[in-house]
């Protein structure tokens, strides 16, 4: 009795401790914003279109594979996510009929490919979109199609195939009569089978097909069919189910497309998979079946396509979206897959919306992104907005602007640069590698030779300089296994001491199947440095059987290989190998003798086997090192993280009750040892104690169940990198502020920061890509002074920054964020713009941006003071030359010397209007004026129209008078990198004489009689 | 900047209340709500708003006043470079003059973004006796942001603008609120979060800082049934 209060003590003690600890979420650097780098020129798998028109306005709603929903209202022109809360694996959407507000979401795609992600139940918004709430069936991992009931908005049909990698209960039909309030599961086969599509009758909502497929993945292979398969028809709303048998394939079926003509609802066809796959034509409300004689163009990859889509006017027009677009114009008779013009559609199709209003115009899903057709898909143009790429890693290169690298599913090897002038524009990214993308490595010795492969290991040296590409797969030698490249291939670089025979620099180049090969000469040639490193089990080498009732054999199954490769950063000759069936090996002695550590990770917790996703050594102690584990393949989607401290001989797993989505990739930063990283399928994870506790990244500016699947942390410019399965690059921008909140008190209530020093820099201004060929553009890194602080709590009363120049001199006031914990304010180095003349209409004119724009400082320390609650913080700014980009501390003090006679002659000219606007007022307001005061009145309005420009209606029409053209020049230099040359500068002193007549004009009125002082 | 501008205004912080329907849960909490604001009662007597106050934004500091009489008219003055800005509703008819967008004299609104602002006319605040003035409300559960967990209350009006509130339940107070507007058949969203609430001399609490996306609305003073003349809500 009293042990146990003991241990209660303890546990209650520790978890105190703990919650201390974790007090700080992501909000509290919300002000690290990731950049969405894109790319949209290549997209990424669509799931699920719908829309509806409703008033002349369509809403479209586009649900991606891992890039959740997105919401157009201009027909595709633009998109705008809306699902970013929550789970980014979209299944099917549903619309109600008149409402285009009332979106139905279900999570979790059921294109059951090896990458498939899962979802967590069905979700539903009122408002188009703003708001979700999730309204059941959180179990259910894939939903394939949602289906109103016609005849009520509060009657849905929601088909749940279920679980792809275990046995589920939770598979089947399942109905709601109260608009999601209450569920009902209404047809059930077993738990290995679930409900892939629904057809319900479109007057007749009584009549209904629903097809039920059993499927399962294996690591190693899949089984699409099997005695559970089947079609099912009610005549009683669902009361009441009957297998439907006659008519169809002899033999187990597999995956079966149902769809009812809603112009002729007796007919249905339907693709049934089955030994002897078939399309089917029922005239009965889909009692009895026919064979058509259809080609393998629309029964091919049944687990993969599952679109068939009448046209919703004409009786005879069907569509199958599949492998490429086939169209039958005589009710599924024959087909045709011709297209005329335009581009054609990327392959792999898996939604098709056709606008009923006007059925010319067509929406295409593909794995490649969105395609619009206004001829019925005999021509298709590209939607260039959506940035959902899946990727599988990223990399950088060391380039001064570096760039980004990286593989997408289905969609070839890309490169784009981290900075561009006018953005990172979708015609910024460059396809480097075609087939499906995964690693892509840059040579860290020279930045024009790229590595970059498809899937199975089919890799390639791109020279960027001459254009030509060169195959440096490894192959087979005598006497050797048959070689198993996974699916994702690593090419992985490490740093070498040893020089090349010519005395050169040289690499590690590193690539594995079931061995570990190495390369110092750029992938020509191959050393084996290891034996087959995996289990080599036979029972998990049946890639060749993989498919169930359709044969189906794409390296995508392939098993027992390696699967990640990490290089000692100090010394080359230890190795670390993860394996996709469970192994952990190691080599101290560059590849002769490997050591497995697998079962020291287990003991700590990992499952036995589970897939090594990622291997991360320390930079910062040679001990330690981290890894992440995968065991989805076996049902089980924990995040499974470890440490350990001793080289890999004892682990310990990270726990958090945050964590969900199983693990891909670990990073420890690379200067502060309590920062680490970690990407799972449902989110990124940042720990600030090295892995004690956990918080999942919110307010990033990033899904929140972000499927991250790699991250590297950018070794010069600190910035953080992250490969998006659905969503492209994420860059975070410089983790210096968090390292710095990382070390901090957080119980403070103030922290000012230290301020890196800033070398004059700006980000490039051209050249950049047409507009018309933009298409997504990311934002730019920005190149400013950055001043950080820590504010413990939300401050209300305001937080006051003030620059000092190295003369003590008050320069620039800034707006200071307000936000609890980090927040950063940039200072654009300039200080406070002039006071300008008031008088005439001067928006969009250069006059009115010269009331924005300011003089940059030059070369100088500065003092930056922040100042909250009445409490003054401070910190210096050094501002230094750079001088490789030109900008010489002597060229910077000439500009800034010229902008400040511009900005100083700006507010002489203010004063000077303001003193005789004064004098004007009080001369007017006089009830009997002298001759004299008239003709005072009379030259000051002459000289203010000399001055000002007063009569200007728009910005197409100005004057040219003193105050713009002043402000032409003002604005020209206060945005220049460059002084005026010897030749221009003269412009500045003709300004300051004129100002001087005129100054001289007035103070010569005032002394007239009759005239009163300003 | 216009945009911007006559946005900020409409959201200033009138944020009393409006209902209608089940969600005993919601109607809890904007009781709570409405108690933390100084009561329905004190609210159901301002008939007439003067408020000043500036736009803070990149350093920028733009003067505004704002003047209503409680569903008669709502009119916005600002001074932006010696440009003036205003913005008059009134129950049929609205105007705008905004040099920035170009409309350098008062123009007439279209009829969306008339409809889009009828419901700023009710100073008393959208919560205040919302199911006599026909709104419904619609409880959307409770969701995070910025790190904290708030409820979230769906408001539609009469006029079908509809609104989201999150009610901070440690305050009782509204934390943001969002509502999407029509322009051109796109929806935009415009958010508001509500800082610094403080007690008027009429005893009803209202925020003083609104952020809109950075651009800080600070409201200096409160006039709270001042004589305000009726002409100034026309385009004359």
């Amino acid at each position: 009795m009293k042990k146990q209060s003991f241990l209660f003590f303890l546990l209650t003690a520790c978890a105190l401790q703990l919650s201390a600890q974790t007090t700080l979420n992501s909000s509290y650097f919300q002000t690290m914003t990731a950049r969405s780098l894109g790319p949209s020129t290549m997209s990424g798998r669509i799931t699920a279109i719908e829309g509806l028109t409703v008033n002349d306005q369509l809403t479209l709603y586009v649900g991606t594979a891992g890039g959740g929903i997105w919401k157009t209202q201009n027909g595709g022109m633009s998109f705008a996510p809306v699902f970013d809360k929550y789970c980014q694996s979209i299944g099917a959407l549903a619309v109600e009929k008149d409402n285009a507000k009332v979106v139905y979401a279900g999570t979790g795609e059921s294109n059951m490919r090896n990458t498939v992600s899962i979802g967590d139940g069905i979700y539903k918004s009122t408002d188009g979109g703003s708001n979700w709430q999730k309204i059941g069936l959180d179990s259910s991992e894939h939903i394939s199609k949602i289906v109103f009931d016609p005849t009520d908005n509060k009657t849905l049909f929601v088909a749940v195939p279920g679980p792809l990698w275990n046995s589920s209960e939770h598979r089947g039909l399942y109905k709601t009569t109260d608009a999601g309030k209450t569920w009902k599961k209404i047809l059930f086969v077993n738990n290995e089978t679930g409900c892939a599509d629904i057809a319900i009758h479109p007057t007749n909502p009584k009549i209904m097909l629903a097809s039920f497929w059993q499927f399962r993945r294996q690591p190693y292979s899949f089984a699409s069919g099997g005695p559970g398969s089947a079609l099912y028809k009610t005549v009683d709303g669902g009361d009441n189910w009957a297998k439907v048998t006659q008519g169809m394939p002899e033999g187990e079926l597999g995956r079966i497309v149902v769809t009812i003509n809603p112009s002729k609802p007796t007919e249905v066809l339907a693709i049934v998979e089955a030994k002897k796959p078939g399309l089917l034509i029922s005239g009965d409300e889909g009692s009895s079946w026919k064979n058509l004689a259809a080609t393998e163009n629309i029964t091919a990859r049944p687990f993969y396509f599952s679109t068939l889509v009448f046209d919703p006017k004409d009786p005879k027009l069907v569509y199958r979206p599949a492998y490429d677009f086939q169209y039958s114009k005589d009710g599924g008779f024959s087909w045709n897959n011709m297209l005329s013009g335009g581009v054609d559609p990327h392959a792999d199709h898996h939604a098709l919306w056709i606008n009923p209003n006007n059925t010319q115009m067509m929406y295409l899903g593909t794995d490649g992104g969105v395609y619009l057709s206004v001829n019925k898909g005999i021509s298709w143009q590209f939607l260039n907005n959506l940035p959902v790429g899946q990727f599988y890693h990223v990399m950088a290169d060391n380039e001064k602007i570096y760039n980004v690298y990286g593989g997408l599913q289905d969609n070839g090897s890309w490169m784009a640069p981290s900075s561009s002038a006018g953005g990172i524009s979708s015609a910024d990214w460059m396809d480097i590698n075609g087939g499906d993308g995964f690693w892509v490595q840059p040579s860290p010795l020279n930045p024009k030779i790229v590595f970059a492969e498809s899937q199975g290991g089919n890799a390639n040296r791109v020279d960027l300089v001459t254009g030509n590409v060169a195959s440096i797969k490894p192959q087979k030698v005598s006497g050797e296994a048959e070689h198993r490249f996974h699916w994702n291939t690593p090419i992985v670089t490490g740093m070498s001491k040893k020089k090349a025979a010519n005395g050169k620099a040289q690499y590690n180049l590193y690539m594995a199947n079931q061995f570990l090969y190495r390369s110092t000469d750029e992938g020509r040639n191959w050393q084996r440095i290891s034996p087959d490193l995996t289990t080599n089990d036979p029972a998990k080498l049946k890639t060749e059987e993989s498919g169930g009732i359709t044969g189906d054999n794409t390296s995508a199954e392939n098993h027992c290989t390696i699967f990640t490769i990490t290089q000692d950063a100090a010394n080359e000759n230890i190795i670390w190998v993860g394996t996709d069936d469970g192994n952990l090996q190691v080599t101290v002695d560059g590849g002769k003798t490997w050591t497995n550590k697998a079962a020291a990770a287990w003991q700590a917790g990992i499952p036995k086997g589970s897939w090594v996703s990622s291997i991360e050594l320390s930079k910062q102690n040679a001990k330690r090192m981290y890894a992440s584990f995968d065991n989805h393949m076996y049902g089980d989607h924990k995040t499974y993280l470890a440490m350990s401290s001793d080289g890999g001989n004892t682990w310990t797993k990270f726990n958090s009750a945050e964590f969900s989505g199983f693990a891909h990739v670990i990073r420890e930063d690379l200067q502060n040892e309590k920062l680490l990283f970690a990407g799972t399928e449902m989110g990124l994870y940042i720990s600030i104690d090295g892995g004690g506790s956990w918080m999942r990244s919110k307010y990033q500016e990033m899904p929140w169940s972000n499927q991250v699947r790699d991250i590297q942390i950018h070794p010069k410019t600190s910035d953080l990198l992250i490969a998006s399965h659905g969503r492209g690059i994420y860059i975070i921008d410089d983790l210096q502020p968090l390292r710095q909140l990382v070390k901090s008190d957080v119980n403070a209530d103030v922290i000012m920061y230290p301020v890196k020093d800033f070398e004059y820099d700006f980000p490039p201004q051209a050249p950049s890509t047409g507009a018309n060929v933009n298409g997504y553009v990311a934002g730019n890194k920005v190149v400013l002074p950055t001043i950080t602080y820590y504010l413990k709590e939300r401050n209300t009363a305001g937080v006051k920054l003030e620059i000092f120049d190295p003369a003590n001199k008050k320069i620039k006031d800034l707006n200071g964020t307000t936000s609890k914990g980090l927040n950063k304010v940039y200072w654009p180095y300039n200080i406070n713009p002039p006071k300008v003349a008031k008088g005439g209409f001067v928006a969009g004119s250069s006059v009115f941006y010269s009331g924005l724009v300011a003089p940059k400082v030059p070369v100088g320390r500065y003092r930056a003071v922040l100042t909250v609650a009445g409490k003054q913080y401070e910190q210096f700014i050094n501002v230094k030359p750079n001088d490789a980009r030109n900008f010489t501390a002597k060229n910077m003090t000439a500009l800034y010397e010229q902008g400040m006679r511009l900005h100083r002659l700006h507010e002489k000219l203010a004063t000077l209007v303001d003193s005789m606007d004064k004098v004007i007022a009080t001369t007017t307001k006089l009830a009997t004026k002298t001759a004299a005061q008239k003709t005072l009145l009379d030259s000051l309005d002459t000289m203010r129209k000399e001055m000002l420009e007063l009569n200007r209606q728009t910005v197409f029409f100005d004057e040219f008078k003193y105050r713009r053209r002043l402000s032409d020049v003002y604005f020209e230099v206060a945005l220049a990198l460059e002084p005026l040359s010897a030749t221009n500068v003269g412009t500045i002193e003709l300004l300051e004489k004129e100002f001087a007549v005129f100054n001289n004009r007035f103070n010569g009125l005032l002394k007239r009689p009759g005239a009163t002082a300003p | 900047m216009k945009k911007v501008l006559l946005h900020s205004f409409i959201l200033m912080g009138f944020v009393c209340a409006v209902f209608t329907t089940s969600a005993q849960t919601a109607d809890e909490v904007i009781d709570k709500y409405l108690t933390a604001i100084g009561g329905k009662d004190k609210w159901k007597k301002i008939n007439s708003l003067k408020m000043d106050g500036q736009i803070e934004v990149q350093g920028l500091e733009i003067p505004f006043k704002v003047q209503a009489i409680n569903l008669k008219g709502l009119r916005v003055d600002a001074e932006f470079q010696g440009n003036q800005i205003i913005d008059i509703t009134t129950p049929d008819k609205g105007w705008m003059q905004n040099p920035m967008m170009g409309k350098t004299t008062l123009q007439p609104l279209t009829p969306d973004e008339l409809s889009n602002k009828l419901d700023d006319l009710d100073i008393q605040g959208p919560f205040v006796d919302y199911k006599e003035k026909g709104s419904i409300v619609e409880a959307l559960g409770k969701d995070e942001e910025d790190g904290n967990e708030y409820f979230k209350i769906k408001l539609t009006t009469k006029n079908k603008n509809e609104t989201t509130y999150y009610f901070d339940l440690k305050t009782n107070l509204i934390y943001k609120q969002e509502s999407v507007t029509q322009q051109q058949g796109q929806d935009v969203k415009m958010t508001s979060k509500m800082l610094d609430y403080q007690d008027t001399d009429f005893g009803v609490k209202m925020p003083f800082k609104v952020d809109q996306n950075g651009m800080m609305l600070v409201t200096k003073t409160v006039s709270t049934n001042p004589p305000v003349d009726e002409k100034i809500f026309s385009d004359k």
